[in-house]
């Protein structure tokens, strides 16, 4: 154990944190949710975080960079919840109608946020859904959780949601989840916690789109469960649109059961460093899923996208489509991994990803990785790293686009790609003018 | 309005015009023939400013201005225009909205007024008729899964679209069946005037059957060794390139 320590400073920090936070939480520590917590941070313990030699996070150093953070501002807030009240208005896309929820520096605020009544949406905050056995329940299995940073958000988790979508419940209008991070006036580290469960036959799309406001260094740490029901269908868009001081890993487990269908589309476009793990177990027969990404680096961004898809059962699909563009001297990460289990006989998997790198100094590290154990597969993956299509770009100049208008025209098309699997108009249209915004300006 | 002269062209070590000479006036339609590899498209090619082909020697003028020092997209909008020999696809870009901003640049950079969707609508609408365009065609991205008669189709509807003061159809009637050749040549005949002038690189004489050209040029490697009328064509279809070959080289011993 103490020699993790020694070559682990950053587990120190928190060891030192986890402590402050206990005393804080007066009286509470005796309660089975605080137990969880406690073995959460044992588990992360042993475990410690993840190193350069680390297969899951060797293009990505993101231990290093919150341990360089921690020893620049060594008085982390840990719990800062936002001492302002923000104009919500702000970061809603024009127009949209949406049950509105908001986190200020990871912390739900119930009066910041609104539900359209006839949704009839389930929300509760977590410290009073403990006590509900199907939440501790989930809980509880999330103390086994093999990421670190997961586990870190476990040990620390207070004030998060539990979502709840009932039985053959359709809700109409989508679920906008607002992650604001405030930076103005301390660090700090943040911890955002959401558990969503639709159970038989629900429908909803859910969208969480992270913020950030300030130059402090806001480290977040954000854990998102999905529980998809027997025949539900669940649309799941996750945006990053924070500043270039943004530092975010995004845990999202999801869990599907039979005959369900799941759709996550995921587009980073900011922040100085962003990891997003999409871990999706497929719990039954007949489970369809979907993942899109789409990211555009500048500058000196970071961004790794890791995704599992693991087939348990016959009959499922799987399709895969993230496509990145890489400008100056940023560096993308794409690891796909497609479990195929010996039992899940009859599954079509597919992965692709596509990458532009359009400066020399910019890089993509692409990983797409296949295991099969069954024998009735069809599986395939692929990806493709090059740069713009001169020949295009040439056809598009003789009929009168000057250069920077074509080269615009062909990457927007790219990213359109992804972005059109977007099920909430004002948020496409929100992120499309995002990315055209920035390609004006490569 | 076209002045080449003496052009030498190379891509890589390979020179493949070696001496070009050819001046084309407004309301002039020219033909240029010759046997595969003789040069062709890639004359075709340095006139619209593909940057593969690094010109060695020569000029080029047009409409006074020396082509050289313009870029392809400057070229277009002066009045050059290529109808390429094979149309690339671009899966994404809307053929409408592409056709738009190549319409309002030239437009702009010609001093006209920019054209709004309503008054764009309209005037595609007109030019889709001439070229038999279906509606679902610009409705689909550029080029993207087009047969080969639509994207040869396609490419004569946005020279109607851009107007252009000179056109270079390169092997346009390759892969065109006779009823598509019939609707592209009707529309090239249709945008002829006194005005512009029309360059048909070919290999074919069938194209010509219908878009009955001034002048003919036969290109062999790399150099125009006949100019005629429409008459050295028809011969060329009946006796093929041999003889051109054999009287070339027989001067050349």
């Amino acid at each position: 154990m103490t020699t993790i320590r020694k070559t682990n400073s950053l587990l120190h920090s928190f060891e030192v944190y986890f402590s402050q936070f206990e005393r804080s939480l007066n009286g509470e520590s005796q309660t089975g949710w605080h137990k969880l917590r406690k073995k959460a941070f044992q588990r992360l313990v042993e475990n410690g975080f993840p190193d350069r030699k680390h297969e899951e996070y060797r293009y990505t150093p993101i231990t290093q960079r919150i341990e360089k953070a921690l020893q620049v501002f060594p008085e982390f807030d840990l719990q800062k919840s936002g001492d302002k009240q923000p104009d919500i208005s702000a970061y809603l896309p024009q127009g949209m109608k949406a049950n509105v929820l908001v986190f200020v520096n990871g912390i739900y605020h119930a009066h910041l946020s609104k539900c359209i009544p006839d949704d009839k949406l389930h929300v509760e905050e977590l410290t009073d859904a403990i006590g509900d056995p199907e939440v501790e329940k989930y809980l509880e299995e999330s103390v086994s959780h093999t990421d670190s940073f997961a586990l870190l958000n476990t040990a620390f988790s207070t004030n998060g949601i539990v979502l709840k979508v009932s039985r053959n419940q359709i809700i109409q209008n989508p679920i906008y989840i607002i992650h604001i991070t405030d930076g103005s006036s301390n660090n700090g580290v943040i911890q955002p916690r959401i558990l969503t469960l639709f159970d038989k036959n629900s429908q909803a799309t859910v969208a969480e789109v992270f913020f950030s406001e300030g130059d402090k260094t806001i480290i977040t740490n954000a854990f998102t469960e999905i529980r998809v029901g027997e025949n539900a269908t669940v649309r799941y868009i996750r945006a990053g649109l924070e500043n270039n001081q943004a530092l975010r890993v995004s845990n999202i487990s999801v869990y599907q059961e039979e005959s369900s269908t799941f759709t996550s589309i995921n587009v980073d476009m900011d922040g100085k460093l962003i990891r997003n793990n999409l871990n999706i177990i497929q719990n039954g027969r007949g489970c369809e899923t979907h993942m899109y990404g789409f990211y555009l680096l500048t500058d000196n961004m970071h961004i790794d996208n890791h995704t599992v898809v693991d087939h348990k059962y016959p009959d499922s699909q799987s399709n895969e489509l993230y496509k990145g563009i890489m400008a100056n001297k940023s560096t993308g990460v794409f690891n796909g991994k497609i479990y195929v289990r010996q039992d899940a006989q009859r599954t079509n998997a597919f992965q692709q990803n596509s990458n532009i790198l359009l400066s020399n100094d910019a890089t993509i590290n692409t990983k797409p990785q296949l295991e099969i154990w069954a024998d009735d597969v069809k599986c395939s993956h692929g990806c493709t790293t090059g740069q713009i299509d001169q020949e295009q770009i040439f056809y598009m100049r003789s009929r009168g686009l000057d250069e920077v208008q074509a080269k615009t025209i062909l990457l927007h098309a790219f990213a359109l790609d992804i972005l059109n699997h977007i099920n909430i108009e004002e948020l496409r249209s929100m992120l499309d003018l995002k990315v055209i915004e920035k390609l004006n300006n490569i | 309005m076209l002045k080449v002269k003496n052009l030498r062209a190379s891509v890589g070590d390979k020179e493949i015009l070696r001496g070009i000479n050819l001046e084309v006036n407004a309301g002039e339609v020219h033909a240029i023939m010759g046997p595969n590899g003789s040069g062709k498209s890639t004359l075709a090619s340095v006139l619209a400013g593909r940057e593969e082909y690094k010109v060695t020697s020569g000029s080029i003028t047009f409409l006074g201005d020396n082509l050289f020092d313009l870029s392809p997209e400057e070229r277009a909008w002066k009045g050059l225009f290529l109808a390429f020999q094979y149309p690339v696809e671009i899966p994404g870009v809307s053929t409408t909205n592409f056709l738009k901003t190549a319409v309002n640049n030239v437009r702009e950079h010609r001093g006209l007024k920019k054209l709004d969707a309503v008054s764009f609508l309209k005037l595609m609408r007109e030019q889709m008729k001439l070229m038999d365009i279906d509606q679902s065609l610009v409705n689909r991205s550029l080029n993207e899964g087009f047969s080969g008669g639509e994207k040869k189709r396609n490419e004569i509807f946005q020279m109607a679209l851009l107007d252009p003061k000179l056109a270079i159809l390169d092997e346009t009637d390759s892969g065109l069946d006779i009823d598509a050749l019939k609707i592209v040549a009707n529309g090239v005949n249709h945008l002829k005037s006194s005005n512009n002038a029309i360059i048909i690189v070919t290999h074919y004489q069938r194209l010509l059957e219908y878009i009955v050209p001034d002048f003919v040029h036969v290109l062999f490697n790399g150099q125009i060794v006949k100019s005629g009328t429409k008459e050295l064509a028809i011969e060329l279809e009946e006796k093929g390139y041999d003889w051109i070959r054999e009287e070339v080289e027989g001067i050349s011993i």
